[in-house]
């Protein structure tokens, strides 16, 4: 026994020892953001920029999209980690262009609500990111749904409510790492009942939305008044600069000369009081700024687009928007995009118009069209979101959009993130089925290329168990 | 002015019109008729608003049969009408419109008398939206917040009335722990400010309620006797007048003096049949101590629970099993708040797994009853099984709620709410082809399709016309 039994053992730990590393390269959670290639084999693909492939392979190396086709098309580089997702869907990670986690951190108490400084109307100069906890439970929750990035913004209470910022939702890390870097500065307003509801409520400005569209031309004309400012201080800068030098030039010249100098050395400019809210609505202005408002109603659609005419700016996407059918034309003409829910209706009155058809009228008129959440609930789910889009109309392929690639481009990302395609950023969730079928569940998750969620390794620590009794 | 008041008139004389159920005929579908076994390709009749036969329908019979009246389903599944455990439908239009919202009884922490038939608007522009998606029957219920909410009913979704609409009322008696009552009664001295004040008035309430039961039992015990008196008394006049025996009474017998009758009580009225269980008692409940409060209460009193929430009943589920108490959930409950802390997506699997009865409702309970299928299938995505997820949905709730003997199943005498659809009746993606209730074919119709077509027609695909 003993004499065979040794190398037996050795044996054993010698192919332990040649294995081990192999299976520490193949086990969850995988990481493709580095110089060893990842590839996951075997799934159907939902590129979004072009038809899904049946069975595809994805190479992910350095955290991009390498390589994406069929699985006889590709050639997966002999030293890659290989991911079996035979049966299994691929698509871009979910993009929820509308999220208030982290302000509204849950539990939902008194104490973890961040989202609104409903202390002035117009609040332009705050920004979500200041007030974001990173401890918000939803993050993980989100992960398992495959979404992988969020534009966080300030709430509805104020017209002008603050700046938003997008989030890569990586775990474990600091703001400053979840903040994508690639974003642009996105901007959050609102229409409508829910600041004269605030405001009103106070007997403070505004109380109607004459009172919304008289502040807004308020603060965007101080703004210009500032800008003007601005731009006299600049020239009254240099002609200061300027004269500063010629009396330096004299009175060097009479140093020189031995002559005396008694001219009165040149003032400089005051420079206008600082007035951090309207820097932000000069960038709006400017189009540095990306700007997102909420609505409900038709008229303040039209109110807000009146305004964007009035001080020239843009507006990117119209949220919530559940009359924005009935008036898909004009969005399509301005190219102004369109977040919204499939179904959400009914719980103020500017939300009893709405209609579940109302996207495929609004992709159908050309209008660029969101589903996004609003939810820390729903953004774990928003597959069933675009599913619900294919059962009032939309295409399976147009449904899928509205949750990645549409997001992306209203966020000013879409060179980055938002399908599966050769550079992008690897940011690739993999559902068991279909994402569009209710079944569905999201098997892993991954953001740049690193793995930030793994369904197999959560259920197997799962501790549901019953309390003693 | 004439032409319109003629108009009017005609509008007024359809909305009062009875319900012309015509008898059909639905053929060759998979029947799924949750009480047995699937069938496929089998009939369904119907006839006078009732299911008559489930099965296979002689041809002699079908040629009885127009055309407009036959369905024939091929490829699709019948199965009946979606049930919503619970739910605010007609009740409210408008959440944030007070005008419009008759939810919540906010006068006081025991608003026990109030019934949800006394506020269902049948003509509510929510109910088209919910049978849409083949929801034919809900439970409606006063929203929570009180300590006592008042007493729920179980409705078909269809009638222009409440009396058209109402199958049972009271269906039970809600009771709300927890968070609830601590938030809406913050104000000074509006009501108990902690869980210990909540257990402690519930208590003292059914401990009332029960002594009100017990002096009307009394009452009725004297009543009974005065009255038997009072008949007897003619007779026994008679006897005493006739009577010329030596050592007959002295005093003539006196007429039997009704006895008082105990003060009416109408909140206590409406509790007292939860005691002993006559009534079901809803507890609104999700926090684990909660529920083990409703646990107690429902002990010391009797009552019949039914756990309403439940985030944290996978905690003790087969004890909620062994005490035989279902449990209502929303399966996509999260851990958004304090007290559904403990929300986990596998609650209905755990649950069902012990043996506990489920049933399902929407986060939403007005205006998101429509997403009730699309719940049970993510239960199912998280590993319950789906015929006890469809159950959920239909025949486990008419249990529940009293009504099983005649809702929620596809079965010869029940009543006709019936749903055809094109695939599994829990995809999104599937379309609800026909929705019948009591027998009548529904019109796919709402506010919101109207509006679409208002607004939006040239962009969509012409209705396929069911």
């Amino acid at each position: 026994m003993m004499k065979t039994g040794i190398p037996c053992r050795a044996l054993v730990l010698a192919a332990l020892a040649l294995i081990l590393p192999m299976i520490a390269l193949s086990a969850p959670p995988y990481d493709g953001s580095g110089a060893t290639p990842l590839a996951l084999r075997g799934g159907k693909i939902y590129r979004i920029s072009a038809a899904p492939i049946d069975s595809g392979t994805v190479i992910i190396r350095n955290g991009l999209i390498e390589e994406v086709g069929g699985v006889n098309q590709v050639t997966i580089p002999s030293d890659a980690v290989v991911v079996d997702v035979s049966g299994k869907s691929i698509m871009p990670g979910i993009i929820d262009a509308h999220s208030h986690m982290g302000v509204y951190s849950w539990p939902g108490v008194d104490a973890h609500s961040d989202g609104n400084e409903a202390t002035s109307p117009v609040t332009a100069q705050v920004r979500a990111e200041d007030g974001i906890n990173l401890e918000d439970p939803a993050f993980a929750r989100a992960r398992a749904g495959g979404v992988t990035t969020v534009l966080v913004l300030p709430g509805s209470a104020n017209i002008i409510g603050g700046e938003g910022v997008v989030l890569k939702l990586k775990p474990n890390a600091l703001l400053s790492v979840m903040k994508m870097a690639e974003a642009p500065r996105q901007i959050k307003m609102a229409m409508g009942e829910n600041p004269k509801r605030v405001y009103g409520g106070r007997d403070q400005l505004p109380s109607t939305r004459m009172g919304t569209m008289a502040k807004l031309r308020e603060v965007f004309t101080k703004a210009i008044e500032q800008k003007v400012k601005l731009e006299k201080y600049e020239t009254d800068t240099a002609r200061y600069e300027d004269k500063k030098l010629r009396w330096e030039a004299k009175r060097d010249e009479a140093a020189k000369a031995g002559k005396p100098f008694d001219d009165d050395a040149p003032e400089p400019p005051t420079p206008p009081a600082k007035d951090a809210l309207s820097n932000v609505l000069i960038d709006v202005m400017s189009g540095d700024v990306l700007v997102h408002v909420h609505c409900y109603r038709k008229d303040d659609i039209q109110d807000i687009i009146r305004i964007s005419d009035e001080f020239n700016f843009k507006i990117v996407a119209i949220h919530h928007a559940l009359e924005a059918y009935k008036l898909a034309e004009e969005l399509a003409q301005r190219n102004i995009a369109v977040a919204t829910w499939p179904d959400w209706w009914g719980f103020k009155m500017e939300a009893y118009d709405a209609t579940p058809l109302a996207p495929t009228i609004l992709v159908r008129a050309n209008v660029l069209t969101i589903f996004k959440s609003d939810s820390a609930d729903i953004v774990q789910r928003m597959y069933t979101e675009a599913a619900k889009g294919v059962k009032y109309g939309l295409t399976e392929e147009e449904a899928l959009a509205t949750i990645t690639l549409n997001p992306a481009k209203i966020l000013g990302i879409d060179k980055w993130v938002g399908t599966i395609e050769k550079g992008k950023q690897a940011d690739i969730a993999v559902f068991s089925k279909s994402p569009l079928d209710i079944y569905t569940r999201a098997e892993m998750t991954f953001i740049e290329g690193r793995q930030v969620y793994d369904r197999a390794t959560e259920e197997a620590t799962m501790t549901h168990k019953e309390f003693a009794r | 002015m004439k032409t319109l008041q003629v108009i009017l008139a005609a509008t007024l004389l359809l909305a009062a019109a009875p319900s012309a159920a015509q008898d059909l005929l639905i053929r060759n579908a998979n029947v799924h008729t949750v009480s047995d076994m699937a069938i496929i390709g089998g009939d369904v009749l119907i006839r006078d608003g009732m299911i008559a036969t489930v099965g296979k329908v002689s041809s002699a019979e079908a040629a009885k049969f127009s055309d407009d009246q036959i369905i024939d389903a091929k490829g699709k599944t019948v199965l009946p009408g979606f049930f919503a455990a619970y739910s605010q439908l007609g009740l409210v239009e408008v959440d944030m419109v007070a005008s419009t919202n008759d939810t919540h009884e906010s006068s006081g922490w025991n608003t026990a008398q109030v019934r949800a038939m006394d506020g269902y608007n049948a003509l509510s522009e929510l109910i088209p939206v919910a049978r849409l998606n083949g929801i034919t029957q809900a439970l409606v219920a006063p929203a929570t917040g009180n300590i006592f909410n008042g007493q729920s009913a179980v409705v078909s979704l269809s009638g222009n009335s409440m009396e058209r609409a109402l199958h049972t009322s009271p269906a039970a008696l809600h009771i709300t722990l927890g968070e609830g009552p601590k938030e809406s009664w913050d104000a000074p001295g509006d009501g108990p400010k902690t869980r210990m004040g909540t257990a402690s008035s519930l208590r003292s309430e059914f401990q009332k309620a029960l002594e009100y039961k017990e002096s009307w039992t009394r009452y009725r015990e004297k009543y009974a006797k005065f009255q038997k008196d009072r008949a007897e008394f003619p007779d026994k006049l008679r006897r005493w007048n006739e009577d010329t025996s030596p050592d007959k009474s002295k005093d003539e017998p006196e007429p039997p003096e009704a006895p008082d009758a105990p003060d009416t009580n109408l909140q206590l009225e409406a509790i007292a049949p939860a005691i002993g269980g006559e009534l079901r008692t809803a507890f609104h409940a999700q926090r684990l101590d909660d529920i083990e409060t409703m646990l107690r209460i429902s002990e010391e009193f009797k009552l019949s629970p039914v756990l309403i929430g439940g985030g944290d009943a996978w905690k003790i589920a087969s004890l909620l099993a062994e005490k035989n108490v279902p449990v209502v959930m929303q399966p996509s409950l999260q851990p958004a708040t304090m007290e559904t802390s403990g929300a986990i997506y596998e609650s209905a699997r755990i649950l069902n797994a012990a043996g506990v009865k489920i049933a399902f409702m929407t986060g939403d309970t007005a205006h998101g009853v429509r997403n009730l299928p699309y719940e049970a299938g993510l239960a199912v995505a998280y590993g319950l099984p789906m015929d006890v997820a469809i159950r959920a949905i239909t025949l486990s709730p008419a249990e529940i709620w009293g009504v099983s003997e005649f809702l929620g199943a596809i079965k010869s005498g029940y009543r006709a709410n019936l749903i055809i659809v094109d695939g599994d009746p829990l995809q999104p993606t599937t379309q609800v082809t026909h929705v019948i209730v009591g027998g009548e074919q529904m019109e796919l119709r709402s506010r919101q399709t109207d509006l679409a077509e208002k607004y939006g027609a040239r962009y969509l695909a012409p209705r396929a016309n069911p």
